[in-house]
């Protein structure tokens, strides 16, 4: 692909540099803006107050918009340049854009997305869907991403922790249970008995405590069975495929893995050994900490997906492997065998009765035995299983529960809480204590010999290895004994000859992708690693459910890709952040829990969970919870998997605020750079815009030669009006925030009652593309002639107020410019405003006002007439008059950028040898005036005084005291050194006299503009930075050509047109238009009539008012439809 | 029930239609007695649509328009003052109060004073009652 070719890279968006960019796209040049922010700079500035009072906000805003709207100027935002190149066309910048997630040229600002949004950063107010100023140019939201945030990262499941954390502190605990399910099956498990590395990776513990992350998924669990209009949704895999998979085993591993495989789209069988399913979830882990209720529902909830799950079905005698693969029909199989064999201490004695072993144990009484204990039980190990035991012997009614452990508490396996409900429940723990034997009578258990340890020199492990301390054997005397000292895989069912492998710690082997060496044979969970936690066996099972469907598809095996750290770090934590403590869970009494297996821990209140999911910091700003796509689905806008862009656009020349990099200066010629910094800082607005145009000339007389301007487009002259009368009503709802449902209904209903009322139709957003396209089809197929627009555009004319916002533009843009209507056919209602200004009004009110809006628009609309457009051609002649150094520089500039220049000189100033003077700036200026006029670039007319000045923007004409020449007839004037006062206005000018736009304090955007349309005088600010530099006479060249070129294409708009049969010529019209838009025609000196020159006229209507034969009128908005209006208005 | 009083306002497109907006952004309501039309320029209001309105039943109407010195067609608030003077002399004649017809400007971001003012006089029409002319 090869890049677009701009005339300009702008890089910064300061005024200075959008001055520069509206002036040079009008010339016709085309310009790119790369500004690092989300909005422009200029609309960010301070809000400073002009000498004047006006808000500098509110004076530059359509100055704004006019560069945000202009065809010619791509706006990048959120963007750097980041490299520059030499390319074949001249050079390119390559650009980075930081992803926003909200697609500026589709947001209509409705602030759905910040109003759901449940992110409020800490000690603000700032959302994580945002926008910097309500006023910004692009105006749209943006979401703030930074970094995943720890705890995911730290997540085996990738679970979205902070995301559902903030839908709990916002309440909505179905949506934060939904937010998990993306990423996890078996919500409530997880949410018990979980090792939460999350946790310990929490960034509130900087603060206090980290967040109960763990207790808060149980809590939406809870909440989903308590509320049962909560329905757990499923969503359609994207594509069903026709491959079946097998999966041994119904643990964690196993059920997770069926369920990722069933949401990608195939078909999954769960063979289960046992009677029950569950695995270890069922048969090791007690009810007291995960009740079989919350199992059941988890597994209830799998078997709606669609998942069989078959019992009783081991892999072994009349099943293998080989024969799901070749004879059953399965595509792929995995093994979740999970680790439930229980290690063997390999002590003397272990044989006795009265020593068992936990995993055996545990499964007999979840399978409904009730194994004999007696009074002393002694419970070896230190992982959860041996908690589990010790608490499960007390249930028993053991009297005396002792655990020992070699180590100590420190290197204990077992989960923090879980010790210490254990202690909670009368169990004693002895550390560093080992057994060496068991001892007996009659095969029964009576003791056990045991030493104590001292701890050596860490392991292999990283754990202090144990070494027995010498003469310190002792004896406990008791009649049970639990040995819980690690589990591995049981994997009696791998026939010998297969060729899956297995380890020397008996865990399958297999590649990273989770293969075995068999082909279609993959393994996961504790099968693979030995026994783990729940969350890593679950992990592991997603990724190799994964791995098979790439396996199943011919896809390649990729890592899990992350996303990308896209917009920089955490915020920083705020030192002053107040504590508040970690909600604690309420648990059952001691005494009464001893006695049963129901559940001990009881879940947070709706409170606790608010307060405690509150506490999260949330590091990754966004938490990606996604609920803004959910109120975005009809306008398409937000999108959370943009990722980083890059870009590339090639330009001629660069206009930066600031001084660009040495990088990018080693790769430009110096003539190619323009800095607004090299003219200091510290400019009023007025002199930034003057800046902003001098760069803009000097930038296009060097660019006249290299680049061709692109020639008007003249989309703008659609020819669809008809006089007939079809009216199609349009009503945009904003993403529904305009008024409500019932509102809208009724206004539409109202409207459609009326007879020339054709078709009508609600709109979620007319300024989206779309909104454009619905009304540009129903036109054509209904036949539609006029329309209603009842949104947030005020008007369809081409001009920008300081009231036009992005959207309203961009709707009318969308609508003329791109789709080609007639503005001529449209009205447009701002009912958005309206409603919000009778916000509080009674229903009964508002529908009456509303209803009214509409009734005056349809009336309107009826009346319209054709806004009349032109093209035409404006010669290239430009007369400069006074020999200054800014005339002559305006002159070369004019020049170089292809104008005639006729340069008028009341003297012989460039005669006389002696006027160089001492300035070096000047006296080169001189020289290359001198040189132009020798190869006769431009004219030099010397001796010439102003006689007479009549006619308009591309027809003055001018009369001369003198005879070489006595006549000229140009396009536009620029005065300099030339007391205006002074000049003979003559005809349609005479009498008007100048009146100079750009008063103290009120920056106009056409610097040095006298007040009639194409005659310009150079004013100079005072002695500063920009005078030296030359830039007054480019920045006059740059007023001059920009408003002659945009004079070539008129816009359908609104002017003023006279009635000749009823004009009487009195001349109160011509002396009245503040802009010369008016002439007295007739041969007859008695007997003139008004006539309008378009080319002037701003259609403000003044004439209209004072005319009193009522002769003349606006074509828009015409005398007649506004008296319409005032009948309905008042009726 | 006593009738309510209906008010014309003619908003200049800029400044004024600046604040109208604006106040629709920040939430301030307009009164519900006010009925808006928006013009290019103070200026375009003639003294015959003024007449229109008191004519059609309006108990008051307001030009508003920016300040001289802002106006982006330099004459429209000048203008607007000559025909508020040639109407109110015709209300005279007619025995209408003068008041019944004001102008009043704003700069652009003035979305407060102008919804005092429209309250202002929406409460003032109410002291002089419905017009005559619209019974």
């Amino acid at each position: 692909m090869t890049a677009e070719i701009y005339s300009a890279l702008i890089i910064g968006s300061k005024i200075e540099s959008l001055k520069a960019a509206y002036d040079l796209a009008t010339i016709g040049h085309r310009v790119v803006i790369i500004e690092e922010e989300s909005e422009l700079k200029a609309s960010l500035e301070d809000a400073e107050v002009l000498p004047s009072g006006v808000m500098s906000l509110y004076a530059i805003h359509p100055l704004l918009m006019a560069v945000r709207n202009h065809p010619l100027i791509h706006i990048v935002t959120s963007s750097i340049v980041y490299e520059i190149r030499h390319s074949r066309d001249g050079f390119s910048a390559f650009v980075r854009n930081r992803p926003c997630y909200i697609d500026p040229e589709l947001c209509c600002f409705c602030g759905r997305c910040r109003e759901i949004c449940p992110v409020t950063l800490p000690g603000s107010l700032k959302k994580a869907v945002d926008c910097i100023s309500e006023r910004g140019i692009p105006r749209a939201f943006f979401v703030d991403k930074r970094k995943r945030p720890p705890c995911q990262k730290a997540c085996p499941l990738g679970i979205n922790i902070q995301g559902y954390l903030a839908l709990i502190a916002d309440g909505k605990f179905g949506e934060a249970l939904d937010l998990i399910r993306e990423s996890a099956p078996l919500v409530g498990i997880l949410g018990r008995i979980c090792h939460h590395p999350c946790e310990s990776q929490c960034r509130r513990d900087e603060v206090d405590e980290p967040l109960a992350i763990c207790s808060l998924k149980r809590f939406v669990s809870d909440y989903e069975l308590e509320d049962p209009g909560h329905q757990v949704t499923v969503p359609e895999p994207e594509e069903r495929y026709e491959e079946k998979i097998a999966i041994i085993g119904s643990g964690p591993a196993g059920l997770t893995a069926a369920w990722e495989l069933t949401r990608l789209g195939y078909e999954t069988t769960i063979l289960e050994a046992l009677p029950v399913i569950g695995g270890m979830l069922r048969t090791v882990i007690a009810g007291y900490r995960l009740p079989q209720t919350t199992l059941d529902h988890e597994i209830e909830a799998l078997k709606k997906m669609g998942i069989e799950i078959v019992t009783d079905s081991p892999i072994g005698l009349d099943k293998s492997i080989d024969s799901l693969l070749f004879y059953d029909g399965f595509d792929a199989v995995l093994i979740a065998t999970g680790a439930d064999l229980n290690k063997k201490l390999g002590l003397n004695g272990e044989a006795l009765a009265g020593v068992y072993h936990s995993i055996p144990f545990l499964k007999r009484i979840s399978l409904g035995e009730k194994p004999t204990i007696g009074k002393q039980v002694v419970v070896i190990g230190g992982g959860n299983a041996a908690m589990e035991s010790a608490r499960t012997a007390v249930r028993l009614g053991a009297e005396e529960v002792n655990i020992l452990y070699r180590r100590t508490r420190a290197e204990m396996p077992g989960d923090k809480e879980e010790l210490d409900l254990t202690l909670e429940e009368g169990v004693k723990i002895n550390y560093l204590v080992s057994p060496t034997r068991f001892t007996g009578k009659a095969g029964q258990l009576t003791g056990v010999n045991c030493i104590h340890m001292d701890l050596g020199k860490p392991g292999p492990n990283g754990k202090r290895r144990p070494l027995p301390k010498k003469d310190s054997e002792f004896t406990l005397d008791v009649d049970t004994a639990i040995v819980a000292i690690g589990q591995e895989p049981d994997l009696s069912f791998v026939d010998e000859g297969s060729p899956i492998r297995i380890s020397r710690q008996s865990t399958i082997k297999v590649n990273r992708d989770y293969r075995t060496e068999q082909k279609g044979v993959f393994a996961a969970g504790d099968a693979i690693t030995g026994s783990a936690t729940v969350a890593e066996a679950m992990g592991a099972a997603k990724k190799a459910a994964l791995s098979i469907h790439r396996h199943l598809r011919g896809e390649p095996w990729q890592e899990v890709e992350d996303r990308e750290d896209t917009r920089g770090d955490y915020e920083p934590i705020d030192p002053e952040t107040p504590h508040t403590s970690r909600q604690s869970m309420s648990v059952r009494e001691t005494e009464e829990r001893r006695h049963d297996f129901l559940e001990v821990e009881l879940g947070y209140t709706r409170e606790q969970a608010v307060k405690e999911a509150k506490r999260c910091m949330q590091c990754g700003v966004c938490s990606e919870c996604r609920q803004c796509e959910t109120v975005c689905e009809d306008v398409g806008a937000v999108n959370h998997s943009g990722l980083k862009k890059y870009g590339e656009y090639g330009f001629h020349l660069v206009i930066s605020s600031r001084p660009l990099p040495e990088e990018f200066v080693s790769v430009l010629p110096e003539e190619r750079i323009f800095h607004e910094s090299e003219f200091g800082e510290g400019r009023n607005l007025e002199e930034s815009l003057l800046f902003g145009a001098g760069l803009a000339g000097r930038a296009a007389a060097f660019l006249t030669s290299r680049m061709q301007v692109i020639p008007p487009d003249d989309k703008r002259l659609p020819p669809l009006y008809k006089k007939e009368v079809r009216t199609g009503l349009f009503v945009c709802t904003c993403n529904e925030t305009i008024g409500n449902k019932e509102i809208i209904n009724e206004l539409l209903r109202f409207g459609a009652k009326f007879e020339e009322v054709i078709h009508s139709e609600v709109l979620p957003s007319a300024c989206h593309p779309d909104g454009a396209g619905t009304i540009a089809s129903a036109i054509e197929e209904k036949g539609i002639t006029r329309v209603v627009l009842a949104a947030c555009s005020c008007c369809t004319l081409d001009m920008i107020c300081t009231a036009c916002n992005d959207q309203r533009l961009r709707c009318k843009g969308n609508l003329f410019n791109k789709q080609g209507l007639d503005p001529s056919i449209f009205e447009m209602i701002n009912l958005k405003n309206f409603l919000a200004t009778r916000r509080g009004m009674d229903l009964q009110g508002i529908l009456e006002g509303g209803k009214n809006m509409i009734e005056c628009a349809l009336s309107r609309v009826k009346f319209q007439k054709e806004l009349p457009g032109q093209k035409g051609t404006v010669p290239k002649t430009v007369a400069v008059t006074g020999a200054t150094p800014e005339s002559l520089m305006a002159a070369l500039n004019l020049e170089k950028m292809g104008y005639r220049v006729y340069l008028i000189d009341e003297g012989d100033t460039l005669s006389d040898k002696d006027v160089v003077g001492g300035d070096t700036s000047y006296a080169l200026t001189v020289e290359g005036i001198r040189e132009e006029i020798n190869l006769g670039g431009i004219t030099y007319l010397p001796g010439l005084q102003i006689k007479a000045l009549e006619g308009h923007l591309g027809s003055f004409k001018m009369a001369f005291n003198g005879t070489s020449p006595s006549r000229l007839r140009v396009s536009a004037i620029l005065f300099s050194g030339v007391d205006l006062e002074n000049v003979p206005l003559t005809g349609n000018l005479l009498r008007k006299g100048f009146s100079h736009r750009a008063l103290p304090g009120f920056p106009s955007f056409s610097p040095w503009s006298t007040g009639i349309p194409g005659i310009f005088e150079i004013m100079i600010p005072g002695e500063n930075a920009f005078n030296r530099k030359g830039l007054p006479g480019a920045a006059a060249a740059a007023q001059v050509a920009a408003l002659l070129r945009k004079s070539e294409i008129r816009a359908k708009n609104i002017v003023a047109q006279v009635d000749q049969d009823l004009c009487r010529g009195c001349g109160h019209c011509f002396e009245a238009c503040p802009f010369s838009a008016i002439e007295m025609r007739g041969d007859d000196p008695e007997q003139k009539t008004a006539a309008i020159i378009e080319m002037h006229c701003q259609g403000c209507g003044t004439c209209v008012s004072i005319c009193p034969t009522g002769a003349v009128d606006t074509t828009h908005k015409t005398e007649k439809q506004t008296e319409q209006l005032i009948e309905v208005m008042l009726r | 029930m006593r009738q309510r009083i209906k008010v014309l306002a003619f908003l200049c497109n800029w400044a004024p239609w600046s604040c109208y907006t604006g106040m629709g952004e920040q939430g301030m309501p307009v009164p519900g007695e006010v009925n808006v039309i928006r013009v290019m320029c103070a200026a375009r209001v003639s003294t015959a649509l003024l007449l229109k309105a008191f004519e059609k039943g309006a108990d008051g109407v307001l030009i508003v328009g920016c300040r001289t010195d802002n106006c982006q067609h330099g004459t429209g608030p000048d203008l607007a003052e000559r025909n508020i003077d040639h109407t109110r002399e015709i209300l005279d004649i007619l025995g209408l109060e003068r008041e019944r017809v004001q102008f009043t400007y704003y700069l652009a971001h003035e979305s407060e004073k102008l919804s005092s003012d429209l309250h202002r006089f929406v409460e003032k029409m109410e002291t002089f009652g419905k017009s005559p002319v619209s019974g």
